[in-house]
């Protein structure tokens, strides 16, 4: 039996015990609460607007069209019927305070979901549920290979193009969760969460040795059970709780060999292993406690401990792994949480947060020899381990009665262990990292904001934030052949300063009419030092406006503009043969999006309501690189190589434009049944290039091998109606 | 688990929590006003008129004024008056305010008796004055004047919008309070204290004095924000660039309502960054994305360190999340040979050469497709470079 299957089944004896443990129902009811002094009495016009509501729909769709972008989260791609069926239903007792539930939405789609419940309002409930979540990749290979999204998988050699039947690259997840809660005593709350998913499905992978089409086979479970006892004071809270989680694949290696090959040699096949099965069990606890009446503190401690110890694959076939390779990687990574934060008042119109915070991940995974393949570049495995340790101070003034300045700052350290190395021509650089390490990075964030309300009918904000970024001095990661170490410095870690700002207002010229604009900027530059190569500058703009307008309590019209601009500015290197620099890069990259929304609605009349919404997008992705080749390499390629006859030709933009408009009906004059009818039109429009060759023709995988055609709509369009008959009661 | 396993679980664990005593958690504001613990701030300036909302006008009120000699007829119409005075219509010991906020005059607010506030037989469900502060002053409208507003004013979207009613944009953050936040927040606090609201005081929302109420409608059975459908809606009224973000071509499902906000975020406050579940950015992760969790044999450093380095979770223009479009996203730390440095461009027909092949279709992860990490121990430079 299984480690999971043990703790659920311990689970459900500990439930069992639990029940056993209970008075039985006799004492229950000696220990029941008292009944109800007040009763509701309502006349029968009132009853309506304060009995609960259930609502069933059923209906009928019919869709037409090409929508794979669109459907990509309910699988409903073509052209079709759908039914609709929908329920709310809601039941109360009200002299128990009993509430049973059912909630069903698109039961007749890929995408239902479905929740039952149970609840006595403050004594327990209980929730069941079931979701099901498609993904769906929105293109399609034609492939010849076989045996796509199995454990054994084969290439076709030599391969026609475009020969083989479509392949759909998807998976859902069929999700299903229990959560109760059981109240003991005056303040003491139990809490319970189970989750048992099942993924299943495939997505797309490689060969790895080269640019093939494989599918990786998804077939795990995900489980996870959690509890917490929460203890729920006046003045003090406290959270004590476990939380487990199991990753289990059923699938551990794929073997991939070309049909042609020979598959008695080991070296025809290509063994490509996946994730395997994990668990964590993690510890907590949390609380809040009311330390005077202007100081409120709270805490939390929590310890994760995450191991990976099963058996490895390829340890198993002879010739595959070096002798010292493990059977087993005896993976753990243990997690550490210790935070605490302080919330006072010490002047009536001054309030304070505090925070210390320390968070760390020890990866206690020992260090394997791995690989020998390459005389210079030993592999090993790459525990890492980071903590970081947080303080925070921030207060808030009351100027006036309407302006509210706030000031703070942030420290954040944090201690990066930099793994395992090899100086293997002791020439002080680590011949087996590809990238620079830090060993520490110290990040101040300071932040001041006004607030201030102007009248009952306008208000605003502006924050203002810099953040600046340092570190230790970056580590010499593997020299590009002969010509010393690699020079870059990733971004992620390297000195950075950071400058935000937000402005937000609201107002409200005349009651139907709200109006709220916010606008906000970020820039990040990066500072080289002595390192050539990496992020140079990251910039992004928003700016929005958003109105609301209900002239009367039967109209509605709601709008919104949004545009976002995405730039991020890159430096990189290219050396030929891994010898000589060639060229430096300059990259301009750019996203440019505009979204609009549009809506209104309108109680034509007591019976008819209508309304409708329209939503368009625009992005505009640029990718704009200089390259400047180096005058001293005489040899060097050209700024765009060729190769076997084939050449690189600049990125053009990619411009992808989706659409959406939806309108609806609602009769209700059919005493509890109401009609409705729903309209929905999507379009959309992209020229991406991704599954493309520069001509504009279908993107091919391999030359000799493989042949997969990859096939995308960049013109997608879908109309759908629906009709359906609700009744409430 | 197989099914009988699960069954024999999740049967066991309902009879357990449903034969268990009845025990209401009495919360320690039972039997008195949480108006009365509630200070509201002095300093807040004095509440403007809700013309929408109030009572202004009602007739009843009229008659309660008038005062003078009574007929015997107007003496019975009045102990009916008084009779009615007394009958609860929404919630616990409401008589006095339903007697006026019946169903011809406010027939949206008697909804909140289908909420959980609306359960009379819970007895820590609150009345009208609980949260709207005792308002004796409401009660009469002194001669000549305007009826005095209650002690604690929830602000609203527009006085024609009806407060159940189902909008798209809900300027909440900034929306116009017409009693101050911790006033009106402090009416929900002294009831609510569960686990979930531990981490408030001190959380984003808190410090930038979000009220319940701007998230939170409580006259409807249909609170927006805890609806799949609905919450996006609620959290983009602030958050504007997540709105951009959710509506680029890859993103998470949050905009077909298979995801909500609070699925990875507790908007209540917690002690993880960005107000996130787990207690960092991967824990929080890796929920849904177990398998990325490893440890792996070859582990690819950012990935154990922040999802975020390489992933926007909330929307980009490129597949699966990435912040950019590779070669240039590898590019970042990976640019020194004549592979890694790759120019970026696309190839004019069927190509393997390791340096035209970086960005068409997948870009590097067409051959490096294990980039999380790998399990392989082949004595292979391809396995230490997540191409096994």
């Amino acid at each position: 039996m299984s480690r999971p299957r043990k703790t659920m089944i311990l689970a459900a004896l500990v439930a069992l015990l639990h029940a056993g443990a209970v008075p039985d129902p006799a004492t229950a009811e000696e220990d029941a609460p008292e009944a109800p002094t007040a009763t509701r009495e309502m006349s029968e016009t009132a009853a309506p607007f304060v009995k609960p509501e259930s609502r069933i729909s059923l209906g009928l769709g019919i869709r037409d069209g090409v929508r794979e972008q669109f459907g990509v989260f309910d699988n409903a791609r073509g052209s079709g019927l759908e039914a609709l069926l929908e329920a709310d239903l809601t039941l109360r007792d009200d002299t128990t305070g009993r509430w049973t539930t059912a909630r069903v939405r698109n039961l007749g789609r890929d995408n239902r979901n479905v929740c039952l419940g149970l609840e006595t309002q403050g004594a327990w409930g209980a929730e069941l549920g079931f979701r099901q979540m498609p993904r769906i990749a929105p293109y399609t290979p034609y492939s010849n290979n076989s045996g796509l999204g199995t454990t054994s998988q084969v290439v076709a050699k030599p391969a026609t193009p475009g020969l083989g039947g479509p392949v759909t690259i998807g998976t859902r997840r069929d999700r299903t969760t229990f959560e109760a809660y059981k109240v003991f005593a005056k303040d003491f709350r139990v809490n319970l969460s189970v989750r048992n998913e099942e993924k299943s499905g495939n997505r797309q992978w490689g060969r790895g040795s080269a640019p093939e089409f494989l599918l990786e086979p998804i077939d795990w479970t995900i489980r996870e059970f959690g509890t917490h006892v929460d203890y729920l004071g006046k003045g003090l809270q406290l959270a004590l709780g476990y939380n487990g989680s199991w990753f289990e694949n059923s699938n551990a290696l794929v073997d991939a060999i070309a049909n042609t090959d020979n598959p008695a040699v080991l070296g025809n096949h290509t063994y490509l292993t996946l994730p395997l099965d994990n668990q964590a069990h993690k510890f907590e606890v949390s609380g809040g406690i009311d330390l005077t009446p202007e100081n409120h503190g709270t805490f939390k401690v929590s310890y994760n401990r995450a191991t990976q110890n099963e058996h490895l694959p390829t340890s198993e076939i002879t010739g595959l792994a070096l002798a010292s390779a493990p059977a087993s990687l005896q993976g753990e990574v243990n997690s550490f949480l210790a935070q605490g934060n302080l919330s006072s008042r010490p002047l009536a119109n001054l309030k304070l947060e505090t925070q210390l915070r320390y968070f760390a991940d020890e990866d206690r995974t020992p260090t394997w020899l791995i690989t020998t393949a390459n005389p210079n570049i030993n592999v090993h495995t790459t525990p890492i381990s980071l903590r970081s340790t947080t303080g925070k101070l921030e207060g808030t003034y009351r100027l006036a009665d309407r302006t509210h300045l706030t000031a703070g700052v942030e420290r954040r350290l944090q201690d990066r262990e930099i793994p395992y190395g090899n100086d293997n021509v002791s020439d002080g650089m680590d011949d087996e990292r590809f990238v620079p390490f830090r060993s520490d990075l110290d990040e101040t964030t300071y932040k001041l904001q006004l607030r201030h309300t102007f009248s009952e009918l306008a208000s605003g904000s502006l924050t203002l934030q810099q953040a600046d970024r340092e570190g230790s001095e970056l580590t010499k990661s593997v020299k590009i052949m002969g010509s010393g170490p690699g020079k870059i410095a990733p971004f992620h870690i390297s000195d950075r300063e950071r400058r935000r700002a937000r402005l937000a207002f609201d107002l409200r010229p005349m009651d139907p009419l709200g109006v709220q604009l916010s606008s906000e900027f970020t820039e990040d530059r990066f500072q080289p030092g002595v390192d050539p190569y990496g992020r140079r500058k990251g910039r992004t703009q928003l700016y929005s406006v958003d109105a609301d307008y209900a002239p009367t309590n039967h109209w509605l019209v709601t709008a919104w503009y949004s545009r976002q601009i995405d730039e991020e500015w890159l430096s990189t290197g290219r050396f030929d043969t891994n010898t000589t620099h060639e060229a430096d890069k300059n990259s301009d990259l750019r996203d440019g999006a505009d979204s609009l929304g549009l809506g209104i609605s309108n109680q034509f009349s007591r019976a008819l309501k209508f309304g409708a919404e329209f939503h368009w997008d625009r992005v505009k992705s640029r990718y704009q690189e200089e390259i400047i080749t180096d005058p001293t390499n005489a040899g060097a390629d050209p700024a765009y190589p060729t190769a076997a006859g084939v050449t690189l030709t600049p990125l053009p933009s990619i411009v992808s434009n989706p659409q959406k408009w939806h309108a609806f009906a609602e009769y209700s004059g059919l005493g509890p049944g109401s009609l409705r009818f729903d309209v929905e039109h999507e379009r959309w429009e992209s020229d991406d290039w991704s599954w493309e060759f520069s001509d504009g023709s279908p993107f091919v995988y391999g030359t000799t091998t493989d042949g997969t055609v990859m096939l995308a709509n960049g013109s997608q369009s879908s109309t759908f109606v629906g009709i359906s008959y609700s009744t409430r009661y | 688990m197989n099914i009988p396993h699960r069954f024999l679980f999740l049967l066991t664990a309902i009879l357990a929590f449903s034969v268990a005593p009845a025990d209401p958690f009495v919360f320690a504001g039972e039997g008195t006003s949480v108006a009365e613990k509630v200070s509201p701030d002095p300093d807040t300036p004095p509440a403007a008129t809700l013309s929408g909302e109030e009572i202004a006008g009602k007739e009843t009120a009229g008659r309660m004024e008038a005062g003078g000699e009574k007929t015997e007829a107007e003496g019975e119409e009045e102990a009916e008056e008084e009779k009615a005075r007394k009958i609860d219509t929404a919630l616990r010991d409401d008589a006095e305010c339903t007697f006026c906020h019946e169903e011809e005059d406010s027939p949206a607010l008697l909804k909140i008796g289908r909420t959980k506030h609306g359960v009379v037989a819970d007895k820590r469900t609150p009345t009208c004055t609980n949260c709207h502060g005792k308002s004796r002053a409401h009660l009469r409208t002194p001669e000549g004047q305007e009826r005095p507003k209650p002690d604690i004013i929830y602000p609203r979207r527009s006085l024609n919008v009806p407060p159940d009613a189902v909008i798209d944009r809900d300027f909440g953050q900034f929306g116009i309070a017409r009693s101050s936040v911790d006033a009106m927040n402090g009416a929900c606090l002294a009831c609510h204290r569960e686990s979930r609201l531990t981490f408030w005081s001190g959380s984003a929302h808190a410090t930038q004095d979000v009220a319940c109420t701007s998230c939170h409608e409580l006259h409807t059975d249909h609170d927006r924000v805890t609806e799949p459908g609905g919450q996006p809606k609620v959290c983009f009224g602030c958050h504007k660039s997540q709105r951009t973000l959710f509506n680029r071509p890859s993103h998470h499902p949050v905009p077909e309502g298979q995801m909500v906000c609070s699925d990875c975020h507790n908007p209540h406050g917690s002690a993880g960054p960005k107000s996130l579940r787990g207690d960092s950015v991967n824990e929080t992760c890796y929920r849904c994305h177990m398998e990325k969790r490893g440890p792996f044999v070859h582990m690819h450093p950012p990935v154990m360190e922040d999802c975020r380095i390489c992933h926007n979770p909330h929307g980009t223009t490129v597949a699966d999340l990435l912040i950019s479009r590779p070669p240039f996203l590898c590019q970042e730390c990976h640019s020194d040979t004549a592979h890694r440095g790759q120019v970026a461009g696309l190839p004019g027909g069927r190509t393997t050469n390791s340096v035209l092949i970086g960005s068409a279709a997948r870009g590097c992860l067409k051959c490096h497709t294990n980039i999380h990490g790998s399990n392989s121990t082949e004595n292979s430079t391809s396995s230490g470079r997540f191409r096994r």
